[in-house]
């Protein structure tokens, strides 16, 4: 399954490659998403990993390939973003990764909006504070005209418009009467600029900033020489947008129009190096480069800004964010990067295969024809070779021999600890296979590198049906979230028990071994465990049971077994006596409808995540350890309806109940096998004409 | 963690219009494509961000375009994806904006009100604001509220609409469907994930003709189709929107 609804349809279009989660697109109608619990996956999922591989979100595939030392020093991890929360450590999305290593940054919404953007009206409002202070620190200028300056550039972000069909606007000028100073009539000038600017008017726009090159007021001679490239990149693109909005590409793009404004870059990059809007100039020169079409171009200048950025800083991140936008995607990027970096995240990308995608994934032929633009970086090249023969040929033998199986470089490198785990999944099931692992754990100290050899071994573990390892006390595997996922769904009532009652067991997994332990005890038929477990419940725990994120949140509502909801429209003891009468005669036709109250108040209605799901070499797959027969709602009432000696009110409540299950779409609630609409209205018959005069037939029109 | 199952995996569906009366046109004469849906048998679509307009566009009577998203990030930033603003003249258009929160701080409002005065000063017919939120049946009051809020700060001239999800119908409180009913003009209950329709789909369709609602179903381009016969028969179904893939 592929994240969210979104992100399948951004990965392969919008040009993000964005994770889910965060991400747009999912699976299901709430907002987490579920990364595969394995090494590898073939698509492109919730879920980074901290090796170079397909299923990487590009940004986090070029992260990891600039960094070319270990971080050296203990790091914390950054807190996962909301629909993270189930991923441990093994997993992250790119912003949580970024905020790990570069610290908050705040920066990636706004870059997302760095796409080749009409957007020259999102500064007319912003640029009224840099106006009024400039406005206030120039002499000369009588207070009147002041007001009547600041007064007409408020009305800017009103006046403009992104649509060139407002180039002949007209224009209000009254103010222009009231300014009559030298200095004031330059920042006029500069506001009839400004104004043609916002408006579209490209050539009046041109000329006035042009006459105030040589301004005296220093904030206006700079900001002219900015606003002159900005007036000719919008020139550039004006004609290059569909109806509907859209960038239709460089063919449209005007070419003299796109010369004149990286002249004028250059320009004001030469006259102020270090100007208040050199960044914003930086980087409309990017633009302009993509604006033409020079993929080329703009690979070697990413490549350069790459290598001079520090490896963790904001800057870095914001720049790989950009670089996404407007060069991985690209359609021919792979042809025109001559970077090896940049060439090996696209190659990455190109190795994802999803289920019914006609296009054919990087083939092996193309690969080898890159050789000449790898040369500086054969140990990349031979990464790449490796990924393609596991990703795509499945030869995992050839995989493993072209990856080296003594390091070269310290393990935490990025590519030297995607080589080791990579000669670990290829060589998967041979001898050795956990102690490959366990030595991988020890070497492998960058954030997110250990959780995932940690998982590593827990499959290998799990594979050689002793998961049961990971709990001893010696046990390299510590992340939580590895240790959550075995305990929901493999374990055993004997380990679910020994870790709840460990007081040195870590908090949250013990609160998930106690909720499952308890869980299970009343499914599975073990009620006088259930009387004994109960005791091991904290007195404040909570009871508000969800059942879409369970587990995820910073609590488990453990509290449900102790203070939950135990009597509705049938009247019922609290659920230790009702467990109690249990485990005295587990066919106790009361007490098992109870216990069925019990379940259906509490919302534990279509409550699955705890249950065993089929062998797939996921994490915590294949049959669950917990014995005895899983009891459901729907088995209650099947039973207590065949039981022609139960009780006409206990009868008549199993039947109306039931009915019940199937409402209001026809689909149970009640788990276990569905019956037929014909046994529903046969159900629903036999209430009407065995108990006519029960409450539970007067109150049930229909059946559904 | 997801919890699995069809209820769950199931991506959308449901609801309507309090306004029933506005609520949408009679049913559109739509030929039923033969198991897999094709754009050219339809005159209704949703075009998202990066998608380029296929010919078939051209011929569109409804677009419904992706403006921006608020993301999960952020409930102060509106993320623009459109770059820039369209003008239609053959059809009618929808601005879409995707929300993953719902506690829009003020800057998001201004700017969403200010896209919807921006397009239709371009000369767009634009119906007005539909809002694509993938809301947890659990959250349906809550998203109830913001719909009123939407609904309070959207001037009378835009009609509001509403994506939805498919399990509302099979989950979701009445009283809180009920609540998000009375105020939206529009609502299309998609049936796709990503770019398939959702398996099952059928069984859902079953569960929607008991909604008391006019509503639009969503489909995604080349995805699996085949109409229930009842479909054509329930008074409240008003016709198909088509999400468009990428070529």
């Amino acid at each position: 399954m592929r994240g969210k609804r979104r992100i399948a349809i951004w990965a392969g279009v919008a040009g993000l490659a964005l994770l889910a989660g965060a991400g747009p697109a999912g699976a299901s109608s709430d907002y987490s998403c579920d990364p595969v619990w394995a090494l590898s996956d073939s698509g492109f999922s919730c879920g980074n990993r901290a090796l170079l591989a397909p299923g990487n979100d590009t940004r986090v595939n070029l992260f990891l390939l600039r960094r070319t030392a270990p971080v050296g020093k203990a790091i914390a991890y950054a807190k996962p973003a909301w629909e993270e929360r189930g991923f441990g450590h093994s997993f992250f999305g790119w912003g949580t990764l970024r905020d790990t290593y570069a610290g908050r940054s705040g920066t990636d919404e706004a870059t997302f909006a760095d796409q080749p953007t009409n957007s020259r009206c999102n500064s007319a409002a912003s640029g009224q504070t840099a106006f009024e202070a400039a406005l206030a620190a120039a002499k000369g200028i009588p207070e009147g005209e002041r007001t009547a300056l600041r007064s007409a550039r408020a009305t800017l972000a009103e006046k403009c418009s992104e649509i060139s069909d407002h180039a002949d606007a007209a224009l209000d000028t009254a103010w222009h009467g009231q300014v009559s100073s030298a200095s004031g009539r330059e920042f006029a000038g500069y506001l009839d600029a400004a104004t043609a600017f916002y408006v579209g008017q490209w050539d009046k726009a041109r000329d006035g900033f042009a006459a105030l090159a040589g301004a005296r007021d220093p904030w206006i001679a700079e900001a002219a020489a900015y606003m002159a490239l900005r007036v000719e990149l919008n020139a550039a693109q004006a004609a290059s947008f569909d109806e509907y909005g859209d960038f239709t590409g460089p063919e449209k793009v005007d070419k003299p129009a796109l010369q004149r404004a990286r002249a004028a870059i250059a320009t004001y990059l030469k006259r102020y190096p270090k100007g208040r809007y050199a960044d914003s100039a930086r980087g409309l020169d990017r633009r302009a480069l993509w604006l033409s079409g020079d993929l080329a171009g703009l690979g070697r200048e990413y490549e350069r800004l790459l290598q001079a950025l520090p490896p963790d800083s904001p800057e870095l991140a914001t720049l790989i964010q950009e670089i996404d936008n407007k060069l991985i995607l690209q359609k021919n990027a792979e042809a025109a990067v001559d970077s090896p970096m940049l060439l090996a995240a696209i190659d990455l990308m190109r190795m994802r295969q999803f289920d019914g995608e006609e296009q054919p994934p990087l083939s092996a032929a193309a690969l080898t024809a890159q050789k000449g633009r790898f040369a500086a970086r054969p140990d990349l090249y031979t990464y790449l070779h490796a990924a393609h023969a596991f990703y795509i040929a499945k030869d995992n033998a050839k995989a493993a021999a072209l990856l080296p199986d003594r390091a070269q470089q310290p393990a935490s490198v990025p590519l030297a600890f995607s080589a080791r785990m990579l000669r670990g999944m290829a060589l998967a099931g041979g001898n050795g296979e956990t102690g490959y692992w366990q030595g991988l754990i020890g070497a492998a100290s960058d954030p997110y590198q250990r959780p995932l050899a940690e998982l590593a071994l827990a499959l290998a573990w799990q594979k050689a049906g002793r998961f049961e390892a990971v709990f001893d006390a010696n046990s390299p595997v510590r992340d939580d979230r590895i240790r959550e996922l075995l305990l929901m769904r493999l374990a055993g009532a004997d380990l679910l028990r020994r870790f709840a009652a460990d007081p040195g067991s870590a908090p949250h997994p013990r609160q998930i071994a106690l909720f499952t332990l308890l869980h299970k005890d009343l499914a599975h038929g073990h009620y006088a465990d259930f009387g004994r477990d109960r005791a091991l419940v904290p007195a404040d725990a909570g009871t508000e049971l969800s059942i879409w994120d369970f587990g995820t949140g910073d609590t488990v509502p453990v509290g449900v077994f102790t203070k939950g909801k135990w009597s509705g429209e049938l009247a019922c003891p609290a659920l230790d006596l009702t467990a109690g009468q249990l485990a005295q005669n587990p066919a106790n036709v009361r007490a098992r409808l109870c216990l069925g109250e019990f379940w259906r108040l509490n919302g534990f209605d279509r409550f699955t995540t705890l249950d065993p799901v089929e062998a797939n070499g996921t994490l915590a797959s294949g049959p669950g350890r917990f014995a005895g027969t899983v009891l459901t709602r729907g088995a209650i009432y099947a039973a207590v309806i065949a039981d022609r000696q139960a009780a006409a009110d206990e009868r008549s409540y199993a039947l109306y109940r039931a009915i019940r299950c199937y409402a209001p779409a026809g689909i149970s609630d009640c788990g276990g096998e569905e019956v037929p609409i014909a046994q529903r209205k046969a159900w629903f018959d036999q209430l009407k004409r065995e108990y006519p005069n029960s409450q539970w037939a007067r109150s049930l029109r229909v059946y559904w | 963690m997801r919890a699995r199952g069809i209820g769950r995996a199931f991506g959308a569906l449901l609801l309507c219009c309090g306004l029933l009366a506005g609520c949408g046109k009679q049913p559109e004469q739509e030929r039923q494509p033969a198991g897999r849906v094709d754009a050219a048998q339809h005159d209704a679509f949703f075009l998202w961000a990066g998608v380029k307009a296929p010919e078939v566009l051209a011929k569109a009577r409804t677009i419904y375009l992706l403006d921006g998203e608020v993301r999960a990030g952020s409930a102060a930033r509106f993320v623009p994806l459109r770059p820039a603003v369209p003008h239609v003249r053959h059809a009618e258009i929808w601005l879409v904006v995707r929300l993953e929160r719902l506690d829009w701080e003020e800057p998001v409002w201004r700017r969403v009100l200010a896209d919807l005065d921006r397009w239709q000063a371009a000369g767009n017919r634009l119906a007005g604001l539909q809002l694509d939120f993938d809301a947890r049946t659990r959250g349906l009051d809550r998203y109830a509220a913001f719909l009123a809020e939407a609904r309070r700060r959207l001037p009378r001239r835009y009609k509001l609409s509403i994506t939805g999800l498919m399990d509302w119908s099979a989950g979701g409180d009445p009283a809180a469907l009920a609540a998000l009913g009375s105020v939206v003009d529009d609502v299309v209950l998609q049936t796709y994930q990503g770019r398939r329709t959702v398996p099952g789909y059928e069984a859902y369709l079953r569960s929607l003709a008991r909604l008391p609602f006019p509503y639009r179903l969503g489909l995604v381009e080349g995805g699996e189709w085949r109409a229930p016969p009842e479909l054509t028969r329930d008074p409240h179904f008003r016709g198909y929107v088509v999400f468009l893939l990428p070529r």
